[in-house]
C-alpha cells in the first residue's frame, strides 16, 4: 500500500457526510462490498487448494471449515443483491471476527503480523460500512488480535492448540492472498475516488442547474451546482441550502395553486413514477421570477428519500413560443375573418385551409388535411378541368370560374393562385372569392354606360336636328323679315311675304316629328302585345295602295316561320311603314320594284327583313350616317332623312337591332331583330 | 385719280353659294346682290353639284368663283365631302379661292373641324347679314 491509497483511505474514512453525494456513496459501497466478497471467494479457493499440500491436515476439519466459509460467501452475495448494505457489513465484520477466533482457537493462532493485517481489513470494512458501531467492533478486533499476539509471544497459548496444524497456515498462500487484497483495495479506493470526482465535476459543470432535496430531513435544498447558483443568483452552496424550493418560488404558480401545495403534489407524482417533468415558476434571490422546466428524479436509498431536480430556464423559449403562438393566432384570425376561402395545398393535396373554405363547401367543422383538393372544390367537371389546367400552367393571375352551391345554384368564383414556401417546401395557395354580386353590378354598370353612350349619341343627333331642321327655317324667317323691312318695292314685299308660309309649315312639321321621336324615347316601356305580322302588313298595303299601283311594285310576304311577335303594335306598324315606304321611294328608274318581306327565328329572336331592288346605298360612304337624322343619300325630292332614325329609335327602345345590307344600283335589305320575349328589363343593343 | 379709284372699288366678283335650302339660297343671293360687290352668283343644291360645276368650268377664268359659301349639312355630298373632293381639284384651280363655311350648326365638333381645315377661311353661323358680306368682300 502506498501513500496515495492511504491518504484516499483516510479521506474516505473521514469524509463528511454531505448530502449531495449520498446516493453516489451508497452505490460505491455496494460495489465495494461486492468486490470484498469476490476477494474472499478467491482467497478461500486458494486456501482450500493449498490446504491439501499440508500433510498434517485433517481432511474433515478442512472441509467443514471451507464449507462454512463458502456458505457465508454465497449468503453475502445473495444479501448484496438485495442492496442490504448495513446487514452485509455487519455480517462481514462478524464473520471476520469469527474467523480470527476460530483460527486462533482451533488451529493454533495466527502469527502476529497476519493478525494485524486482518485487523486492518476489518477496521477498513467497518469504517466504510458500519459507522461508529462497526468502528467499535473493529477496535475490539484489534484488541483481541493484540491479546492473541501477546499470548503467542509469551507462549501462554494452551498446549492443545497446535500451531503447526491449520487450514490457513500456509504462509506463502496467505502472503499472496493479502498481496492481492491490498492491490484490489488500492484500485477500489482509486476508482471510488475517481468516479466520485468525475461525478462531482459533471455535477458542478452541468449547464443545467441541478439541486437535490431530502424532504424527510429538511425542507431546504441539500445541494446545488454552479449553474443552479448562477440561475438563482446566489453566491455559494452554503447560502443556497438555507433556502427551500418554496422560498425560491412566488406564492402562487400560474395555475393558481400555491407553490407549497403544488410542490407536495409534484413530489408525490415523482415518488410514484420515479421521475416527473413539469413547468414551474421560480424566483431568483433578487425577486425576479422566471419560468423553468424541471425534471425531478426520485430515489429512495435505505429509506432516505432524495429528489434531484434538473432546472432549465425556459423563460426565453417560453416568450418565443408565446410570440410564435400569438403571430399564429393573429394570422389564423386574419385568415378566418377573410371573405376569401384560402387553401394551402401541395400538388393538389390539402395542407391547410381556413374556415371560409369549410363554409363554402358545407364542411363547417372539418379540416380537410391530406385530402385531395379537387374532390372538395365546389366545381362541376368542366370547372374542375379548367382549374387543373391553371394548376398545370402554374397560373398566378386571377381567373373567373363557374361554381355551384350544394343546391345546384350557380355562382361566379374568382380564383387566384400563388406560391409560398410552407415548412421549407413550395406550396400553392388558392384564394377563392364569390364575385357573383360584383359581376352582376359590373354588368349593370356596363349596361348603364351603354345606355348613357346611346343617350349621348341621341343628344348629339338632337343637336343636329335643332341646328339644322329648326334653326334653318328660323334663319330663313329672320332673313325674310329683314328683306321685307328693307325693301321699298311693294311687289317685292308681297313676293317675300308669300315665301314666309312654306317656311313656317316646314318648321311646324319638323317640330311635330321631333315631338314624336321624343315620345318614343319616353315610351320605352310601352305595353307589348301579341301582334300578327300579316295584319300589320295588310294595314301597310292599304296605306300605300296608290303608290304600289302607280309603281307596279311586286310584293311578296313570308311570315310562316314567325307569324307573331310580342311587341307594341304602334311601333311595329311604324317600323313596317317606314321600311316599306323607303323601299318604294328609292326605287330604281330602270325597273319596277320587287319587295320581299320575311320573318325568321334566329336564336329565339325574330328577324324581320325587307328586301328591295331599288337604288341601293353606298355603305362605304354613308354607312356610318345611315340611321342618323336628316341624312339622305339620294338627291330625291321626298328624302327627308327622318324615317330610318325613327325606326332605329323604336327598335332600340325595345332592345332590338337594325342593320342594312346594300349594293348601289342593285338594292337594299333592311333587317330588324326583335327580342321575342316578355320584357322584364330593358336590354340595349346598338349599331355603331 | 378719281376715276381710277372707282374702278378698283367696283371690281366685280364671282361667287358660289352651296346650300340645300332653296329659300336660304334665294335670300342670300338677294342680300349679296344688294352689296353691289358681286356681278355673278352661282348656286348649287349640294356638294356634288358644286364639284361638277367647278370641274366643267376649270378653264373658264371669268366664271370660276373667287368666293365659295358652303353649307355643312346637305344630302348626297355634304360640306366636308365637298372640301375633300375640292382638295384634289385645287392644284388645277387657276385663281385664288376663299371658302367660307356657312351653317346653322351648333356642334362644337364642326367648329373645331372648320378651324383645323386649311382650305376654310372662316366659319359663320346663320343668319348672315349684309354687313358681314361687305366685310368679307372688302378684305379681299
Amino acid at each position: 500500500m502506498n501513500l496515495i491509497s492511504i491518504s484516499n483511505f483516510f479521506n474516505y474514512f473521514f469524509t463528511e457526510k454531505s448530502a449531495n453525494n449520498s446516493i453516489q456513496r451508497k452505490v460505491s459501497k455496494l460495489k465495494f462490498l461486492n468486490q470484498v466478497v469476490n476477494v474472499m471467494l478467491i482467497v478461500s479457493l486458494l486456501g482450500l487448494s493449498t490446504s491439501f499440500l499440508e500433510p498434517k491436515n485433517n481432511i474433515y476439519v478442512t472441509f467443514s471449515f471451507y464449507i462454512v466459509i463458502f456458505s457465508a460467501i454465497f449468503l453475502f452475495k445473495y444479501v448484496l443483491k438485495k442492496s442490504k448494505i448495513k446487514a452485509v457489513s455487519w455480517a462481514l465484520s462478524l464473520f471476520f471476527w469469527f474467523m480470527v477466533a476460530f483460527v486462533t482457537f482451533f488451529f493454533g493462532g495466527l502469527k502476529g503480523q497476519n493478525a494485524i493485517v486482518f485487523s486492518a481489513v476489518l477496521v477498513f470494512i467497518g469504517s466504510v460500512l458500519g459507522g461508529r458501531v462497526a468502528l467499535l467492533a473493529a477496535i475490539i478486533t484489534i484488541a483481541w488480535c493484540s491479546f492473541l499476539v501477546y499470548l503467542e509471544i509469551n507462549n501462554l497459548l494452551p498446549n492443545y492448540i497446535d500451531p503447526g496444524y491449520s487450514p490457513v497456515n500456509s504462509w506463502s498462500a496467505m502472503s499472496v492472498t493479502f498481496g492481492i487484497l491490498s492491490v484490489l483495495l488500492y484500485n477500489l479506493l482509486k476508482s471510488i475516488a475517481t468516479s466520485e470526482e468525475r461525478y462531482r465535476i459533471l455535477f458542478e459543470n452541468n449547464k443545467d442547474a441541478i439541486t437535490t432535496t431530502e424532504p424527510d430531513a429538511t425542507p431546504n435544498y441539500t445541494s446545488a451546482n454552479k449553474s443552479a447558483l448562477k440561475l438563482f443568483k446566489i453566491n455559494s452552496e452554503e447560502e443556497f441550502i438555507n433556502y427551500s424550493p418554496v422560498d425560491l418560488s412566488p406564492e402562487f404558480q400560474p395555475d393558481g395553486i400555491t407553490s407549497e401545495e403544488k410542490r407536495k403534489l409534484i413530489a408525490k407524482i415523482a415518488s410514484e413514477k420515479g421521475s416527473h417533468s413539469f413547468e414551474w415558476v421560480h424566483k431568483k434571490s433578487t425577486g425576479e421570477e422566471f419560468i423553468c422546466q424541471i425534471s425531478l428524479t426520485f430515489v429512495e436509498i435505505e429509506g432516505v428519500k432524495i429528489y434531484q431536480s434538473t432546472i432549465q430556464d425556459i423563460t426565453e423559449q417560453k416568450l418565443i413560443h408565446q410570440a410564435i403562438k400569438e403571430s399564429e393566432e393573429r394570422f389564423k384570425g386574419l385568415s378566418e375573418a377573410s371573405f376569401e376561402a384560402i387553401i394551402i395545398h401541395r400538388n393538389g393535396t390539402i395542407i391547410n385551409h381556413n374556415q371560409t373554405f369549410g363554409k363554402m363547401i358545407n364542411h363547417d367543422n372539418d379540416i380537410l388535411v391530406e385530402k385531395k383538393l379537387i374532390d372538395y372544390l365546389p366545381f362541376d367537371d368542366i370547372s374542375k378541368k379548367e382549374f387543373i389546367k391553371h394548376l398545370e400552367n402554374r397560373n398566378t393571375e386571377p381567373y373567373l370560374i363557374d361554381a355551384y352551391r350544394s343546391n345546384g345554384q350557380k355562382w361566379i368564383a374568382e380564383v387566384r393562385g400563388s406560391y409560398i414556401t410552407y415548412l421549407g417546401q413550395e406550396a400553392r395557395v388558392e384564394a377563392i372569392r364569390d364575385v357573383t354580386e360584383i359581376k352582376k353590378a359590373e354588368l349593370i354598370i356596363s349596361q348603364n354606360a351603354e345606355i348613357l353612350k346611346n343617350q349621348n349619341r341621341q343628344l348629339i343627333d338632337f343637336c343636329n336636328i335643332v341646328s339644322h331642321n329648326l334653326r334653318g327655317p328660323l334663319v330663313n324667317l329672320s332673313m325674310l323679315i329683314d328683306i321685307i323691312q328693307d325693301s321699298n318695292n311693294e311687289n317685292e314685299k308681297a313676293m317675300f311675304i308669300e315665301k314666309l308660309k312654306p317656311v313656317i309649315t316646314l318648321l311646324n312639321n319638323t317640330f311635330e316629328e321631333l315631338v314624336e321621336s321624343i315620345q318614343i324615347k319616353n315610351d320605352a316601356e310601352v305595353a307589348s302585345e301579341f301582334v300578327s305580322f300579316e295584319e300589320i302588313m295588310k294595314k301597310c298595303l292599304q296605306l300605300f295602295e296608290g303608290e304600289i299601283i302607280m309603281s307596279k311594285a311586286t310584293i311578296s310576304c313570308n311570315f310562316q316561320e314567325a307569324p307573331n311577335i310580342f311587341f307594341p303594335t304602334k311601333y311595329l306598324e311604324s317600323i313596317f311603314q317606314n321600311l316599306f315606304s323607303n323601299a318604294l321611294k328609292y326605287k330604281s328608274n330602270e325597273r319596277s320594284p320587287v319587295i320581299e318581306i320575311e320573318t325568321k327565328i334566329v336564336a329565339q329572336n325574330v328577324i324581320l327583313s325587307v328586301k328591295d331592288n331599288g337604288l341601293g346605298i353606298n355603305l362605304k360612304k354613308h354607312g356610318h350616317n345611315l340611321f342618323k337624322i336628316k341624312k339622305t343619300f339620294h338627291d330625291h325630292p321626298n328624302a327627308k332623312g327622318f324615317g330610318l332614325y325613327m325606326t332605329k329609335t323604336q327598335v332600340e327602345a325595345l332592345g332590338g337591332k337594325i342593320w342594312v345590307e346594300s349594293e348601289e344600283g342593285i338594292g337594299s335589305t333592311f333587317y330588324v331583330e326583335i327580342q321575342n320575349h316578355h320584357f322584364e328589363t330593358n336590354a340595349y343593343h346598338f349599331i355603331d | 385719280m378719281l376715276k381710277f379709284k372707282t374702278i378698283i372699288l367696283k371690281r366685280m366678283r364671282t361667287i358660289l353659294l352651296i346650300d340645300d335650302d332653296d329659300i336660304f339660297l334665294m335670300l342670300t343671293k338677294k342680300i349679296i346682290e344688294n352689296t353691289s360687290f358681286v356681278n355673278q352668283i352661282h348656286t348649287c343644291k349640294n356638294g356634288k353639284e358644286a364639284i361638277e360645276l367647278l370641274s366643267e368650268n376649270l378653264l373658264n377664268h371669268k366664271t370660276l368663283p373667287e368666293y365659295i359659301f358652303l353649307d355643312i349639312n346637305m344630302p348626297v355630298l355634304d360640306g366636308w365631302g365637298f372640301l375633300e373632293e375640292f382638295n384634289q381639284l385645287k392644284t388645277q384651280y387657276p385663281i385664288q379661292v376663299h371658302i367660307y363655311l356657312i351653317s346653322s350648326t351648333i356642334s362644337p365638333y364642326d367648329l373645331t373641324r372648320a378651324k383645323e381645315n386649311r382650305d376654310v377661311s372662316d366659319i359663320f353661323i346663320k343668319p348672315i347679314s349684309k354687313d358681314l358680306f361687305s366685310q368679307i368682300f372688302n378684305k379681299g
